[in-house]
């Protein structure tokens, strides 16, 4: 494995992928429950 | 069957093992074979780790849970995505510097050798269960295609799948599994048109959706109560999801070697993170997706007659059986049922889109009430079943196959049945290369001392070669399971999980916790687990609450760091630690 330097791809830190992770996650599940109401 | 299906088939599938093959040239050294020697990219890292997750079960089972059971199965991975981001902060850093082959080999490092050979060993047990189940799955598919003895249809998919796996090793795994998911997702996607397509005239997707949402099936979010409170026997709610789908995820992506060598192919930690976190992104919408067509096929059928049993070699069996008498009678008033189902559903469908919500309100009753008759005209052809035919009578594995056979075009029925094949091969092969890691280095290695590298190699595909023989016979027994097998594998992962996972988190988190107490908190608590679980079946043990499989991930995580804690605290278990020491003996293998 190479050495790593850490340079984060998108984002400036990774604390911001993180956030963005745990963002899509609530937006999906936001989604999902007006989905559910709808058809329900 | 048709000529162009066969084709299809055997081009898809031979056309995969030679390229395999073909990838499969690596350095005949440990790292070369079962981590490629770290040299893969991130999107290779993130087709591995969802091309080793997603089994054929996926494929097979996701789409007849959603037809039976509705969509809320998806949320069951709300906590993955959580899951990718505490592995990125924490394990890949670690297991990356250490420069591991196995996760196990931290555990050396950071408590004892009887740790080590623990935590492999549960990981060992539960793999190879898991993995004889997913070999299994795609039998059934033979098995009903063909009429075969399941017996010689997993002898005969698991011999080709184990030839694959010896000749390739990590490279040709990972290689494979990218050109797998592309050939899946493509089919899945086909898959799903055509349900849109071939609904009657005048029924769009739309339509097909408010059918599946009026009869329970879209309810994608369920909160897990009940008049009587929350429901802790609940399998599947929002609740369950986040938490014990978090601890299962962590304990699956964290610490289960199948995955675990995913990742460690990575270039570097960079790579590592990205592909992890893009399978936090991509994974719940695939599922959804997989689930989607699911409901779709439930749309389908209740525009078009299903039959009384999907696993049509049950209803085969019953009519020559001495109760064809009363199937033929079954039969007649189901089909009448399924008649005015048809029409009841053609005019709720109507209703639906002229906006007449009086009609939709009354027909949407009617069908609900249609397709309980339905199904309580299934369930006692299952009674007749169980009585003339020694089969699993549950057929939700069987929907989707059984739409595939009867409804899609010729070609196309062909590469829905080579992409199963083809998802159990990636998941499978992913499984016997991390056994056979895990028995190499945890075990065999060292037990045995430093051997020769070019030994290692030739030895590492022997080991291959024997979980590959040791899967196939425990595929011999998964028809015994008698129920949906993405519960199956998901219910057995759970009884082992949490435990390994508590393990990790104590090595990680709760520096002053040694070898020993974890040891003898990890015995303890996989014994609670597996009690607690079991407990309905246990005499003296039935007074335990009954709860789902997703919650024995938390409890067995958290309670073992809990008692690992406590265990800590007595004198003569951290002085067992002082005595026995806990590091290497010199002449074995370090991690770096």
């Amino acid at each position: 494995m190479k050495d790593d330097k850490e340079k984060v791809p998108l984002f400036r830190t990774w604390t911001q992928w993180y956030g963005f992770v745990i963002g899509f996650l609530v937006a999906l599940i936001v989604f999902f429950y007006l989905f559910t109401k709808f058809f329900s | 069957m048709t000529l162009t299906d066969w084709i299809v088939i055997a081009i898809t599938l031979i056309g995969i093992v030679l390229y395999g093959l073909y990838r499969s040239r690596t350095t005949k050294n440990l790292e070369g074979y079962f981590l490629s020697n770290r040299s893969l990219p991130w999107y290779m890292v993130l087709l591995s780790i969802m091309g080793t997750q997603a089994s054929a079960i996926t494929f097979l089972s996701g789409p007849g849970q959603a037809y039976a059971d509705g969509m809320r199965f998806v949320q069951y991975y709300f906590g993955l995505p959580l899951a990718m981001v505490v592995i990125c902060i924490t394990f890949v850093p670690i297991f990356n510097r250490l420069k591991v082959l196995t996760a196990y080999e931290f555990l050396e490092s950071r408590f004892d050798t009887k740790t080590r050979f623990l935590t492999s060993f549960l990981f060992l047990l539960q793999r190879a269960l898991s993995t004889g189940i997913s070999i299994y799955a795609p039998s059934i598919i033979l098995s009903s295609l063909f009429g075969w003895d399941i017996f010689w249809t997993n002898i005969i998919m698991g011999g080709c799948l184990v030839i694959y796996t010896v000749s390739g090793g990590a490279k040709a795994v990972a290689y494979t599994q990218q050109i797998q998911l592309v050939i899946i997702f493509a089919a899945m996607f086909l898959a799903g048109y055509m349900v849109v397509h071939l609904m009657p005239e005048g029924v769009s997707f739309v339509d097909a959706l408010h059918v599946g949402g009026k009869l329970e099936r879209l309810n994608v979010i369920t909160s897990g109560t009940n008049e009587n409170g929350f429901n802790w026997n609940d399998r599947y709610n929002i609740w369950s999801g986040i938490i014990g789908g978090f601890f299962l995820a962590l304990s699956y992506f964290g610490t289960d070697q199948s995955q675990v060598g995913r990742y460690l192919t990575a270039q570097n930690n960079t790579e590592s993170r990205l592909g992890l976190l893009m399978n936090g992104l991509v994974k719940i919408p695939m599922q959804f997706f997989i689930l989607l067509i699911g409901v779709l096929v439930f749309a389908f059928y209740q525009f078009n007659a299903a039959p009384l049993s999907f696993n049509t070699s049950l209803v085969d069996d019953a009519r020559v059986s001495p109760y064809r008498d009363s199937v033929s009678l079954l039969q007649g008033r189901y089909d009448s049922v399924n008649k005015v189902k048809g029409q009841t559903a053609m005019a709720f469908a109507r209703a639906e889109k002229n906006g007449n919500s009086d009609s939709v309100q009354i027909l949407s009753r009617q069908l609900r009430e249609l397709n309980g008759q339905t199904e309580g005209y299934r369930s006692q052809f299952k009674a007749i079943s169980a009585r003339v035919s020694s089969k699993d009578t549950n057929d939700t594995n069987y929907v989707f196959l059984a739409f595939v056979k009867q409804h899609l075009p010729a070609g196309l029925k062909g590469l829905l049945i080579a992409i199963i094949f083809l998802a159990a091969w990636g998941s499978i092969a992913a499984a016997l290369n991390s056994l056979a890691s895990s028995t190499v280095v945890d075990f065999h290695q060292r037990l045995a001392g430093e051997d020769q590298p070019i030994n290692e190699y030739h030895l590492s595909k022997w080991h291959t070669l024997g979980w590959g023989i040791f899967c196939i016979l425990v595929a011999q027994f998964a028809n015994k399971l008698g129920q949906s097998l993405i519960e199956a594998v998901n219910v057995l992962g759970s009884l082992f999980y949490g435990v390994i996972l508590g393990i990790f988190l104590v090595a990680f988190y709760v520096k002053r916790v040694k070898g020993t107490a974890t040891f003898i908190a990890a015995l303890i608590m996989e014994l609670f687990v597996v009690v607690l679980f079991f407990n309905e079946r246990i005499p003296f043990m039935k007074f335990l609450p009954d709860i789902s499989f997703l919650w024995m991930n938390a409890i067995g995580a958290i309670g073992l760091v809990l008692l690992a804690l406590l265990l800590q605290q007595f004198r003569g278990v951290s002085q067992w630690d002082e005595k026995s020491g806990s590091k290497m003996p010199s002449g074995k293998r370090q991690p770096a």
